[in-house]
């Protein structure tokens, strides 16, 4: 599955979690835990906030209401490179 | 029981913020002793307490995800089962979050130790909706599985008894571990081959060969260790032509989970469609999406503009222009170039920098609320498709689209995308939309150079423009930013109210920033560009500007331009609309209005109209927009990429555009 959901990435270029949940009959909770696992292994990347300050540090963290900001991630050059199939011979 | 005899070992493991030190605590009450794990700055906590006859010995293992040893604290809890071989481990798990929890439980089936599965926040669980069935689960996965509100002390006693129970009797321990690199076996088999003879207590060969492939860097380093030479290249061999392998490891993991989850869980509010979900079908949907990131962004730019422009032309008439006055008056007595470095210099710069202000801060405040109600990142997301293909991110538009008022704003609304690739194509792209300014300057320029015929050759230039801004975006994503994977994955939040104080910071924080940072080199620039235009103080044919266009005439025949037109580009630089002050200066002595429209219709040939007007489309930034172009890039190599970038394009396509109208015929090329 986490091959599945890697090639589905990389052919659409763009994808969001909800969506992404439902093209693939899943929960988006159970997607969302599946991009943290790949970006565990290395496969994904998760952006940083545009935020220059982290949120921990912010004087403004009682007033800002849930995070609007989107959570994005990429797909890493090993990401895109584990869907290559293997040349022949390979041991 | 425990190896010693004398008491029962029990290792609580469990994810971060599960409710593992509850249960400990809960367990052990004040019996606790803490100290550290050998030779790491990580808490170790253990307590004991009779239970049921026999004396429970408890240690709080750190929590973690999963038991690659890629952190200290997944190595410590792997390093506590291998080596300290506890009698029995309880896995507390949420039970709101339980596929996440089992991948966890996945791994520990892989070592040598029975596994109680305590179920926390059951009642968090029931009201997300959850409905799992713990006798189910424990069916399907082979192991005792309490429930547990530890919150609430509920669960606790049934938990250690089948805790006590299994350690007493081990043999009963028979789960349903998950069959994993089953694509891999073959593999799996030349490594323990390999390994035969090689691994050492405490690992058990099949495991440590299923973390080799897994790439686990703690085991790698083992084998190496183990392994003569010859061996150990065979197993480096093997490791690279398989190292993608942990993603089917991992994916049978998935699989497995995905299995007891089906069998034991069921979701009721699962189909449930909230409002974001509703209102997205909507923002989301290729078209209507699309439709509405248009409407929003021509309100923004109507806004910006509608707001920040007649604001800005307010602050120069009403604020600057009256200063400069004074200040001319008051210094009056002094030599005249005093009165014009403070007057024109000092306080042009600085005039510039404040008018800028209002059209900032009416655009940061306009993309603060988009951003803080959650429609940007659906405006970046519909967009994202069309914006790939030039190598940007969808978020990139929405700059990209208010570089037409100015291109400062553009480079610095290049801050919303979060890829640092994305965020350096959109500054280097920036210039190239045809901002305000220059739309201004090709108004008043193309009816004096073409007459009839301005609106169509304005019309072909911005046509022209974009067409050159997108050729460079693809050019740039197939050259500098080559083999780059752009695919990009998006959280979208849910729809906000957004927080005045939030909006009012981010304003403050950003306008404060660019006068801070830009406004000093907009100043240094103008100080530059006006002592340029001034000495030796003999008239601006004299100066070192017009020495500096004439040394430029070589260039200048290529493009069919003559200095004076090259001086009217470079005086753009400070601010386009200069250009036209320039031209009136050097053709006409000063008049910039009809009376220069006529003697430029008189005395330019159209192929060199044409070239000009192309030049000074795509020519270099202003000055403005170059010192945000450092502030955002935080380089002076990006920086100066991006203006030599443009510099070239401009020229190249002035010449261009210069060779092709004389080619079409002498009409062109001459009055």
């Amino acid at each position: 599955m986490f091959r599945v959901l890697l090639g589905v990435l990389v052919a659409e270029g763009v994808a969001e979690v909800q969506t992404l949940a439902r093209s693939l009959n899943l929960g988006a909770a159970q997607v969302r835990w599946m991009l943290d696992e790949l970006r565990r292994l290395g496969y994904l990347e998760e952006l940083e906030s545009g935020c220059s300050q982290a949120c921990e540090d912010c004087p403004l963290r009682a007033a800002c209401s849930p995070p609007a900001r989107a959570r994005g991630w990429r797909v890493t050059e090993r990401g895109g490179g584990a869907l290559r199939p293997r040349p022949a011979g390979s041991v | 029981v425990s190896a010693a005899g004398t008491a029962t070992l029990i290792g609580i493991a469990g994810q971060p913020n599960v409710g593992k030190s509850t249960v400990f605590n809960l367990v052990t009450g004040l019996s606790q002793h803490i100290g550290n794990w050998p030779g790491k700055t990580i808490e170790r906590r253990e307590g004991a307490v009779r239970f049921d006859g026999s004396t429970l010995r408890i240690v709080d293992l750190p929590g973690t995800y999963s038991l690659t040893a890629s952190s200290p604290e997944e190595r410590i809890t792997r390093g506590f089962i291998l080596c300290e071989r506890p009698d029995v481990i309880v896995m507390i798990a949420d039970a709101a979050a339980l596929e996440r929890n089992l991948y966890l439980l996945a791994e520990l089936l892989a070592l040598p130790v029975p596994v109680v599965l305590g179920l926390n926040m059951m009642d968090v669980a029931e009201a997300q909706g959850f409905q799992i069935a713990p006798d189910v689960l424990a069916a399907a996965l082979g192991l005792p599985v309490i429930p547990l509100v530890a919150s609430r002390a509920e669960g606790v006693s049934p938990l250690l008894r089948e805790a006590l129970r299994l350690a007493r009797e081990p043999a009963r321990f028979s789960p349903s571990r998950p069959e994993i690199a089953a694509l891999h076996r073959e593999e799996i088999a030349q490594l323990r081959e390999l390994l035969a003879g090689h691994v050492r207590a405490p690992y058990e060969p099949g495991w440590f060969a299923t973390k080799l492939l897994e790439g686990d860097p703690e085991v790698l380093e083992l084998a190496r260790s183990w392994l003569p030479d010859g061996e150990r290249h065979t197993l480096q061999a093997l490791l690279d032509a398989h190292k993608d392998a942990g993603l089917d490891i991992a994916g049978d993991r998935y699989e497995w989970i995905a299995r007891m989850m089906r069998a034991a869980v069921t979701h009721a509010h699962i189909d449930r469609v909230s409002l974001t979900d509703r209102l997205d079908r909507w923002a989301l949907h290729p078209i209507w999406g699309m439709l509405l990131l248009l409407a929003v962004s021509a309100l923004v730019f109507a806004i910006t503009f509608g707001v920040g422009a007649p604001a800005q032309e307010w602050l120069d008439r009403g604020g600057v222009e009256p200063l400069r006055a004074w200040v001319a008056t008051a210094l009056s007595g002094t030599p005249r170039w005093v009165a014009g470095l403070l007057a024109n210099g000092v306080l042009g710069g600085a005039g510039i920098v404040a008018t800028f202000v209002p059209i900032l801060m009416v655009f940061f405040t306009a993309l603060a609320v988009l951003e803080a109600s959650g429609l940007f990142a659906r405006a970046a997301y519909v967009m994202h498709r069309f914006m790939r293909v030039i190598g940007l991110h969808g978020k990139s538009f929405l700059p990209l689209f208010l570089g037409f008022g100015c291109n400062v704003p553009a480079v610095m609304g290049a801050r919303v995308v979060e890829e640092p690739n994305g965020r350096l194509l959109t500054i280097l792209l920036a210039p190239l939309v045809p901002c305000s300014a220059r739309l201004a300057v090709l108004a008043f320029l193309a009816p004096a150079f073409f007459g009839r015929a301005a609106l169509p050759v304005a019309v072909g230039l911005v046509t022209a423009n974009l067409a050159v801004l997108a050729a460079t975006g693809v050019a740039l994503n197939r050259t500098a930013f080559r083999g780059r994977p752009m695919p990009f994955i998006m959280e979208l939040p849910l729809y906000h109210v957004p927080n005045a104080r939030v909006i009012a910071r981010f304003v403050w924080d950003n306008t404060f920033a660019f006068l801070r940072k830009a406004g000093t080199v907009i100043v240094l620039v103008s100080v530059f560009v006006w002592a340029a235009a001034y000495f030796p103080g003999t008239g601006v044919e004299q100066s070192y500007l017009a020495r500096f266009g004439r040394a430029l005439a070589p260039l200048g025949s290529v493009l069919g331009l003559d200095w004076r037109m090259l001086v009217a580009l470079l005086a753009g630089f400070l601010a386009r609309e200069n250009a036209i002050a320039t031209l009136g200066i050097l053709y006409t002595g000063g008049a910039s209005g009809a009376g220069l429209a006529e003697t430029l219709a008189a005395q330019v040939p159209p192929a060199t109209a044409l070239s000009f007007l192309t030049a000074i489309m795509l020519f270099i930034p202003c000055a403005a927009t170059v010192a945000a172009m450092r502030q955002e890039t935080h380089s002076w190599r990006w920086t100066l990429f991006g203006v030599t970038l443009v510099l070239l394009i401009a020229f190249g396509a002035a010449a261009v555009v210069y060779h092709v109208c004389g080619a079409m015929g002498p009409g062109l090329a001459h009055v």
